[in-house]
């Protein structure tokens, strides 16, 4: 199916699913009669979103292939979604002991691009790839040792501040760039490729479901909803401009 | 000669000056050059090597738009590469299978490519950006994800576009191009090919944005050299340099200038600068790649070897025949200029040096064969007129050198009478002409000759008498003895002897073997004639000599005069064989030499040397004591004081008989005196013996010397 008429089906759908165990990424694991699992899809609006500049663009411009229309720029792999709010209490921002998140990177992506973390949740990044990649963070104290990262090797971060994107570039490699954002709670989920996603363990409670893109908050996308144990599933379309402004996006360069 | 000199000076400062003018004339296009040109020839070149890039990146661009289309070889559909890709998007992780199959698409469609155009390496990337199968590098790896690459992004989305990628040390011109399913019209994926920069790269740039010169031994050299840098590192050149460090750290230095972009986001190139390695100077021009190799510290470097100073060599090395034809070069002003200058050089040439030099041989020549006794100093201009008058002055000085010796002989003789040869007549009332040859008289009407070049010391003997005829009525009468007042000292040189003066008549034998005096002697009593010009100065005073300045001609050869009779002394004597006869005379003190040079100096001696061996010939005097051969054997022997005696006694009988005073005429002096003579003849001569003969000179005594040669 074009991606053309996957973005014009899009619709903005809450559905509110059993309990689920299996917990999606970046979901804390919880007591199953804890809480329920939320579940969502994102979808991109009809018209697209408008995509940030274009980067290190070759001799030439880009040329749109004449075969068919572009493909909508798809916000979704840089983005997560976190519920805001909520009943809170001390099991939402529970850090579990022994458990290290781990961020592969590999030769030329982390993956996932962007990594929401609990805060005080111990990470660390893993060089799956072949090439040793001199990284260096935008906050300085998030790296401890050297910063170069050989194949197999692995770095630890320590982030200690929440709601703000640390990004971490390889020096060798433009294109390589990860964003790791610390949450105060756990109630966070990836996008999955078909816009997908899914929060387990959330206590019922009125929450705001958030997009998180890049280095912010889509705010025009925040959803308020209420998290019960017959919660359908949550649909979100984006808006078509993105904001915030992706603070991590450099100006458009040749 | 002052024509001559002001012309040779124009040319000489035409000459400087057009050299001047060669010189320095390469110096503007030089400055030009380096300034100018060059810099522009370098970015020109770096913006054609621009150009060249983007015309080879489109060209990419155009390929992996066809490679990711290509069709399947027939009966094998399933190397489309839309179905791979379809698949392996489907996949998680991709399969092994559709792995495979994605490489052996890839390495049929590469195998549908060839030459220059066949790229390093190909990437088939699903939807997602994994790589599903690499051909041409690590073929072993797939799955990886690529999408964090700008370009992949791109690609999935459905851009053609290109990129510059830094990997494992090298860099690679990379395009990309999306793949899509033709049956449902969706993207399935991205393919990328990639072409390594390297240095073969450089040269075809360097080749075509540069000059090229082909070297006898099949090489070439080009010029500009096109270099490429990622992370301070060359990467590929086109010449092997050593000024890649300087570049790097220019490049460092103008960072941030070359990260400015223009209005359309492209990278400002930054002006050409110099480097210097060693005694080499390079002009750069930079230009940031674009890219993610430019985010790198990617650029590429277009440089080029400043001109070397051309300098005059190198300009006329440089000039073609087309510059010197007819069309272009104004040879027919050139050669007009160059006849005219040869000429007018010429014309002041002959007119300042050949024609006065032509008239001045004349006048040598004329001097030479005896038509002239003198150059004509004021007929000839400038230095030759100063050659003429250091001629005329030579002469001169060679006849007055010749008579010091009769001068100190005429003061051991005592002084001569107050009137002198012509003083008691009253004949010799000639006017006083300097020595330095211009008249003394204010009415001169010639001229002073131009100074002489050379110089001499000046006679010891003072400035000229009032009796000196020669300088101031010219022309000596060619016969005669010489005209001076006091006594007269004749040295007889060696070799053959001149004619004798003309006899003097009414001259008594003063010696009993004297032959009587002729008849005819009474004429000859008178004074002798003189000069022509004497005459002619007698005769009408009022014409100035000719040259009051010129010594006296003496013409050659002379008529030899009627000869007196000899005496038998002088008969019995026979001269010194072989020994040619000198006649020196030897005056007294206080008679003028000049008058003396006339007769004695250089070549007016023969004249009074008897010819053939006539001893007692004294041109015209009457011989009144000639020593016999025995005295003269006997003072050749040693017994020289009876001869100076006998010659002593002759003297002083005679002047008393031709009453002279003798007060202070004593033997002693007159005997020191003869020997002097005789000591200076013989070392002169080289003569065995001088012989001293008493003889009557114009009314008064007189004595003369002639060297004996055996």
């Amino acid at each position: 199916m074009p991606p053309r008429l996957l973005a014009s089906l899009a619709v903005v759908s809450l559905l509110v699913g059993p309990p689920s165990h299996a917990g999606g990424k970046g979901a804390a694991a919880a007591d199953a009669n804890a809480g329920v699992t939320v579940e969502g899809e994102i979808s991109v609006p009809a018209a697209g979103v408008r995509e940030p500049a274009a980067q290190y663009i070759g001799f030439i411009d880009r040329i749109p292939n004449p075969i068919t229309g572009l493909r909508p720029f798809d916000p979704r792999p840089e983005s997560f979604v976190y519920l805001d709010g909520g009943p809170g209490g001390a099991d939402a921002s529970k850090v579990e002991a022994n458990k290290t998140i781990t961020w592969n990177l590999q030769s030329e992506t982390f993956t996932p691009p962007i990594m929401p973390v609990l805060i005080g949740m111990p990470i660390t990044i893993k060089n799956v790839g072949k090439n040793t990649q001199p990284l260096t963070a935008d906050t300085a104290s998030v790296f401890s040792g050297t910063d170069a990262i050989g194949p197999g090797g692995v770095r630890p971060l320590a982030i200690k501040e929440t709601g703000k994107a640390i990004i971490i570039r390889s020096t060798d490699s433009p294109h390589l760039e990860g964003r790791v954002v610390a949450l105060p709670t756990k109630y966070f989920a990836a996008i999955k490729r078909d816009g997908t996603f899914k929060i387990e363990d959330v206590p019922a409670g009125k929450y705001t479901l958030r997009v998180w893109y890049r280095d912010g908050w889509l705010t025009s996308a925040d959803k308020p909803i209420e998290v019960t144990a017959k919660m359908e599933k949550v649909k979100i379309a984006l808006p078509e401009k993105l904001e915030p402004p992706a603070a991590g996006d450099k100006p458009a360069q040749k | 000669m002052f024509l001559s000199k002001i012309w040779f000076f124009l040319i000489g400062v035409a000459a400087a000056i057009a050299l001047s003018v060669a010189l320095t004339m390469p110096r503007p296009a030089q400055r030009l050059q380096n300034d100018v040109v060059d810099p522009e020839r370098v970015a020109r070149a770096r913006a054609s090597t621009e150009m060249l890039l983007r015309e080879n990146a489109r060209k990419w661009i155009d390929l992996v738009s066809v490679f990711a289309r290509v069709p399947a070889p027939t009966g094998k559909q399933e190397l489309r590469l839309d179905l791979v890709l379809d698949k392996a998007s489907k996949d998680d992780p991709i399969s092994a299978d559709s792995h495979k199959t994605a490489m052996d698409t890839l390495q049929y469609i590469l195998s549908q490519v060839s030459g220059k155009q066949k790229p390093e390496f190909a990437v088939a990337l699903d939807a997602w950006g994994r790589v599903v199968a690499r051909a041409g590098m690590d073929e072993g790896d797939w799955g990886d994800d690529l999408s964090g690459y700008f370009l992949v992004r791109d690609a999935l989305r459905g851009y053609l576009r290109d990129d510059l990628w830094f990997v494992n040390g090298q860099l690679y011109r990379v395009a990309a191009a999306p793949v899509i399913e033709r049956d449902k019209d969706t993207y399935v994926g991205a393919v990328v090919l990639g072409d390594l920069v390297d240095m073969p790269l450089a040269k075809e740039i360097e080749k075509r944005v540069g000059r090229c010169v082909d070297h006898s031994d099949g090489s070439q050299f080009c010029e500009p050299h096109v270099a490429f840098f990622v992370k301070g590192q060359p990467v590929a050149t086109s010449d092997s340099t050593p000024i890649t460090k300087d570049i790097v750290e220019q490049y460092n230095a103008h960072k941030a200038e070359l990260a400015q972009v223009d209005e359309n986001g492209n990278p400002k190139p930054l002006a050409p600068f110099a480097v210097t390695a060693g005694d080499k100077s390079y002009l750069v021009a930079l230009k940031q790649l674009p890219g993610e190799a430019g985010a790198q510290d990617g650029f590429y470097a277009v440089f080029a070897e400043r001109s070397a100073a051309v300098g005059f060599m190198g300009t006329l090395k440089g000039v073609t025949k087309d510059d010197i034809g007819f069309k272009k070069f104004p040879w027919i002003p050139l050669i007009a200029i160059f006849l005219i200058a040869v000429a007018l050089g010429m014309v002041a040439m002959w007119w300042e040096s050949d024609r006065p030099l032509r008239r001045l041989l004349v006048d040598a020549v004329a001097l030479g064969k005896g038509d002239k006794v003198r150059l004509e100093e004021e007929q000839h201009r400038g230095k030759f007129g100063s050659i003429a008058r250091s001629v005329n002055i030579a002469l001169e000085k060679l006849q007055r050198d010749a008579k010091s010796a009769k001068k100190d002989l005429g003061a051991v003789l005592g002084p001569p009478p107050e009137e002198g040869l012509f003083g008691a007549s009253g004949a010799r009332p000639l006017p006083n002409a300097p020595m330095g040859g211009g008249s003394s008289s204010s009415g001169s009407p010639f001229a002073p000759p131009p100074p002489s070049d050379f110089s001499f010391e000046p006679p010891a003997s003072g400035p000229p008498k009032g009796n000196d005829l020669r300088l101031a009525s010219g022309p000596i009468p060619s016969v005669g003895p010489p005209q001076g007042g006091g006594f007269d000292f004749e040295m007889a040189p060696p070799g053959p002897a001149a004619p004798p003066p003309p006899p003097i008549a009414a001259r008594t034998p003063l010696r009993p073997n004297l032959p009587p005096i002729p008849a005819a002697a009474p004429e000859l009593l008178a004074p002798p004639p003189l000069m022509p010009a004497m005459d002619q100065l007698k005769t009408n005073p009022a014409k100035p000599p000719a040259r009051p300045s010129a010594p006296p001609p003496l013409p050659m050869p002379m008529t030899p005069p009627p000869r007196l009779p000899t005496t038998p002394a002088a008969t019995r004597a026979a001269p010194p064989p072989a020994l040619p006869a000198l006649d020196d005379d030897i005056l007294a003190p206080n008679v003028d030499e000049d008058m003396l040079s006339a007769s004695s100096g250089g070549e007016a001696a023969p004249m009074f040397i008897p010819q053939g061996g006539a001893r007692g010939d004294f041109g015209g005097a009457t011989v009144v004591a000639d020593p016999s051969e025995d005295l003269l054997r006997q003072a050749s022997a040693g017994g020289e004081e009876a001869y100076f005696r006998q010659v002593f006694d002759d003297f002083a009988e005679l002047k008393r008989k031709c009453g002279e005073s003798t007060d202070g005429l004593t033997y002693e002096k007159f005997a020191a005196k003869l020997r002097a003579n005789r000591d200076q003849l013989v070392a002169k001569y080289a003569c065995k013996a001088v012989k001293f003969q008493v003889y009557v000179k114009d009314g008064k005594a007189a004595l003369k010397a002639t060297p004996v040669k055996s």
